[in-house]
């Protein structure tokens, strides 16, 4: 049951991301996201009912009680749950088109109107609705961190793995990739590529972005596989003779594991921040698309004028990092009680 | 282990306090900005010698060649290295003699300029002349100077506006080895002769493509002279970093005796408007000559720089450009729509009405040549896009979606927000494509390339023909490097433009130009949307600085009444006694 909610939740959450990538049924934006989000919701009750049925299902139950007791964690799981919850439950709260321009929203000077009934936070440089941008915005710099992480994640904990696993001429090769890569200046390389590639789209964002930052959950997965296969239920596994994907994948994953994911949610965080300085530096998502990062970019000319430009994205951006770092630390402690 | 991570959390509140302690420490006591000039001259009447004029500019240097350089960065710097034969008055746009001794009137037959020079100018001391010391400018200069700025080799930009001083096709083609219409009379004296009346070639003679240079410069630094100018203008260079800044100091062979009055110029490069506008209120930048829609709404507010600004409109046209030799743009109905569907009333708004908005080619600046009543031009009229669309076969809008070119930065960016949020109105969906500026004139200059893009010329002298004959003549098509990015050929507006050039009578000449604009409205290969309107503001201890009419950041003149004294700033309470602690550190010179 626990299982089957998680997968439902899973695939409500892609429903959702989806449409930042421009991926929709054709005529009614937002069924997409909508249906999503009712998916999320079930899988989420699912995983909920299951989990109360059998606390001690999840992994190691000694792990999800010192995750319980620890309070910082908890703050972060609650961060990320809102910013979440906003950003891919927002687009359909939205009370206006973030891309339109308002004639209302500048006044007759030319800078943009404050909070009003209209605009709840005001309208940005050009008039657009600023709350509305900063719900759409959020879902994209979301979707942009998970896409990548979940490419990051994939390849590096697979190269981990391998590399770890088999040894050899493959974990030489293996590691000097990881040298090459991590050699790379990450901001200056992505913001090359990104310039280089034409029509750069979300998904390239997300394929650079996680083409560039594999590399340290690649070495901690091989650290960690290099004990794992040294166990002495593993050797007795090898001795009775079981095949390698089956060692593989019964012994040694639930083994390293752990660290994966306690490194994949603070590179969320990371891809965040990167994602914000692209769009900062205006290399990120394409005008007129919102993210957090452009929404600051946009709002510099005014910061004397209208702070608020600056502060809700800013506010949003550090509260996501602050959320998923402190969620990781409480991972790590939970997952790994070794100190 | 729970007492470590609860400590561990305290330490980790206190290092957030702490932080937040710091930051109200700093906020609180640092000083206001000042909401007026920080210093005041010190009083002079009369044009003082000595002190060094800063001034900047948001991109780099190209090169200090007058032959080649065509932009306005490298132009400022130009002006200020070398001097003309005739020039523009700065308040008038009246043309006036420089190194020339007056302004020639044209023969009768309107065809042959002749020039008399003054007397005892020199060029700068150079290594390149013999004995190093500049040696006397004579006409056989002006003439070396032009057959070298129009042979072929050179590349000038400038050719097209010499192109009627007889014989230059033939040079060109490399049959002649001099311009026959190019005579030397004597030392001082040289006759131009063009193959047809052109009503705008003193407008070119006062060109920085005009301007005298020294052959034995040429001949000692080739390609190089781009660094090395020598000249006979008002500065010699001193040093230039490239992307960092150029100094300049006072020439000692310049012409007019005492000038000029500073004894050195910083042009600081790749400054943007913003850190600018920040240097020049702390007093650490002498002219300012732009600035973000925020700051120019809050320096105007600011009533004691209001002696020291001033807002005019520039000189120029802006607009969406179509190329309409590329789909889907070689349809007339379709750029009509988009000249029809663009709100220019939101454009003004969200840049801080700085735009004056204007539907056709001829700049309002230009009052002698803009016609208010001009018949169709281009302005907001949703009903009249839609029933363009529908003209053009595309009643619901394009299928595909249409790549604008814009420069980089937060500018290009809100206008391409523009355009992208008025042609969705009408169907068109619109991609952005921001590009650095080099790019952008580079890629937007080959035909086949660029579908629309943001687009706008300033003039180089105040004439139509600065305008028309640039943007809008089929011969300025070329493979590469075009004016006429909107690649619009049209045999009658190409007729309309030569004949207006020529023609002598300022009535029929006024009448052509309105003709052709007409026409260009009507063809709508640019959506014509505002000139700029510029705020200039300067300090108060520069003097003799005016904004020039023609030219744009023109510091030849200037003055500073130095020293200048810290002005008492509004008292502030416990605020300005920081800022009174680091006065000893504000000064400068």
């Amino acid at each position: 049951m626990r299982r089957i909610g998680l997968g439902v939740a899973l695939l409500g959450l892609a429903a959702m991301v989806l449409p930042a990538f421009e991926v929709g049924l054709a005529g009614s934006p937002n069924a997409l996201p909508a249906a999503g989000a009712a998916l999320f919701v079930l899988g989420a009750a699912l995983f909920g009912l299951g989990l109360a049925r059998d606390p001690a299902g999840i992994g190691d139950p000694r792990a999800w009680r010192r995750f319980r007791k620890n309070r910082g964690a908890l703050a972060g799981a609650v961060l990320v749950l809102f910013v979440g919850f906003t950003a891919f439950v927002g687009p359909l709260l939205a009370p206006l088109d973030p891309n339109e321009i308002f004639d209302a929203g500048l006044n007759g000077a030319g800078v943009p109107v404050g909070p009003s009934g209209q605009f709840l936070l005001g309208a940005d440089n050009i008039g657009r609705d600023q709350l509305s941008r900063l719900l759409y915005g959020g879902r994209v710099s979301l979707a942009v961190a998970f896409g990548a992480v979940a490419i990051a994640g994939t390849l590096g904990f697979c190269a981990g793995l391998f590399s770890g696993y088999f040894r050899g001429v493959l974990d030489g090769a293996i590691i000097q990739l990881i040298n090459f890569v991590l050699s790379l200046p990450f901001l200056l390389v992505a913001i090359a590529l990104n310039r280089v590639i034409e029509n750069p789209s979300l998904w390239t964002l997300c394929v650079l972005l996680g083409a560039l930052s594999w590399t340290r959950l690649a070495r901690v997965t091989r650290a960690k596989t290099l004990q794992a296969r040294e166990l002495e239920y593993v050797q007795a596994a090898r001795a009775l003779g079981m095949g390698h994907m089956r060692i593989l994948f019964r012994h040694v994953v639930p083994n390293v594991l752990g660290p994966a994911i306690v490194l994949g949610t603070t590179l969320i965080a990371a891809m965040i921040i990167i994602e914000s300085a692209m769009s900062f530096l205006g290399l990120g998502v394409k005008p007129p698309t919102a993210s957090w990062g452009s929404m600051l970019r946009d709002g510099q000319e005014y910061m004397v004028y209208a702070p608020r430009l600056l502060l809700w994205p800013a506010l949003l951006i550090v509260a996501t990092v602050f959320g998923f770092n402190l969620l990781g630390e409480g991972l790590r402690d939970a997952l790994d009680p070794k100190e | 282990m729970r007492s470590t991570r609860r400590s561990e959390a305290w330490a980790g509140m206190a290092a957030l306090g702490l932080f937040a302690a710091v930051a109200a420490l700093f906020a609180v006591f640092l000083p206001d900005a000042p909401d007026g000039p920080r210093y005041q001259g010190a009083g002079h009447e009369t044009p003082q010698r000595g002190g060094t004029f800063v001034f900047h500019h948001e991109s780099d240097l190209r090169g200090l060649d007058p032959q080649v350089a065509y932009d306005e960065i490298s132009n400022m710097a130009v002006k200020l290295l070398y001097e003309g034969l005739i020039d523009y008055d700065r308040d008038t746009m009246e043309l006036i003699p420089r190194l020339a001794e007056a302004v020639p009137e044209p023969s009768a037959d309107g065809r042959t300029y002749r020039f008399r020079l003054r007397r005892g100018v020199r060029f700068q001391d150079d290594p390149c002349f013999e004995g190093g010391r500049g040696r006397e400018l004579t006409a056989h200069d002006v003439r070396w100077s032009l057959e070298h700025m129009l042979h072929p080799d050179t590349g000038s930009p400038g050719v097209t506006f010499f192109e009627l001083l007889e014989g230059v096709e033939a040079f060109r083609a490399r049959e002649a080895s001099h311009i026959s219409g190019i005579r030397v009379i004597d030392r001082y004296t040289v006759d131009l002769r063009l193959s047809r009346p052109d009503q705008t070639f003193l407008y070119a003679m006062a060109m920085t493509f005009a301007y005298p240079v020294a052959r034995e410069a040429y001949a000692r630094y080739g390609d190089e002279t781009r660094r090395h100018p020598v000249s006979t203008g008002a500065f010699v260079l001193e040093s230039w970093e490239p992307g960092v800044e150029a100094t300049f100091l006072r020439n000692p062979n310049y012409f007019e005796e005492g000038r000029p009055y500073p004894d050195r110029m910083v042009y600081t490069l790749n400054l943007r408007r913003i850190p600018a506008t920040m240097r020049f209120r702390n007093g650490d930048l002498d002219h300012i000559h732009r600035q973000t829609p925020a700051d120019y709404l809050t320096l105007r507010e600011m009533e004691a720089w209001a002696p020291y600004r001033e807002e005019r409109p520039k000189i120029n046209i802006w607009g969406v450009e179509m190329n309409t030799q590329m789909a889907p743009f070689e349809n007339r109905h379709l750029r009509r729509a988009v000249a029809f569907a663009i709100n220019r009333e939101r454009w003004r708004r969200a840049r801080a009405n700085r735009l004056v908005l204007q539907g056709q080619p001829i700049p309002r600046a230009l009052e002698r040549f803009y016609d208010p009543d001009l018949p169709g031009q281009h302005e907001y009229d949703l009903e009249r896009a839609r029933e363009e669309m529908r003209l053009a076969g595309h009643p619901d809008g394009l299928d595909e979606p249409v790549e604008v070119w814009l420069g980089e930065g937060e500018t290009g960016r809100a206008y391409g927000e523009l355009i992208q949020s008025d042609l969705a109105e009408i169907g068109i969906t619109v991609t952005l494509r921001q590009v650095a500026f080099p790019i952008y004139l580079q890629e937007t200059g080959k035909p086949g390339q660029a579908q629309m893009l943001l687009g706008g010329w300033s003039m180089d002298f105040p004439d139509p023909a600065s305008f028309l004959d640039i943007l809008f003549h089929s011969r300025s098509i070329h493979p590469e490097g075009s004016h006429n990015r909107s690649f619009y050929s049209n045999p009658e507006v190409d007729r309309i433009l030569d004949e207006a050039r020529v023609e002598s009578d300022h009535e029929r000449r006024v009448a052509l130009y309105r003709e052709a604009s007409r026409i260009l409205v009507d063809d709508a290969p640019w959506a014509f949307i505002w000139s700029d309107m510029a705020m200039e503001m300067w300090q108060p201890y520069v003097r003799n600085y005016r904004p020039h009419k023609v030219w744009d950041n023109f510091y030849r003149d200037v003055w500073l009444d130095l020293p200048r004294r810290r002005a008492s700033l509004s008292p502030a309470g416990r605020l300005s006694r920081f800022a009174a602690v680091l006065t000893p550190f504000g000064g400068r010179r």
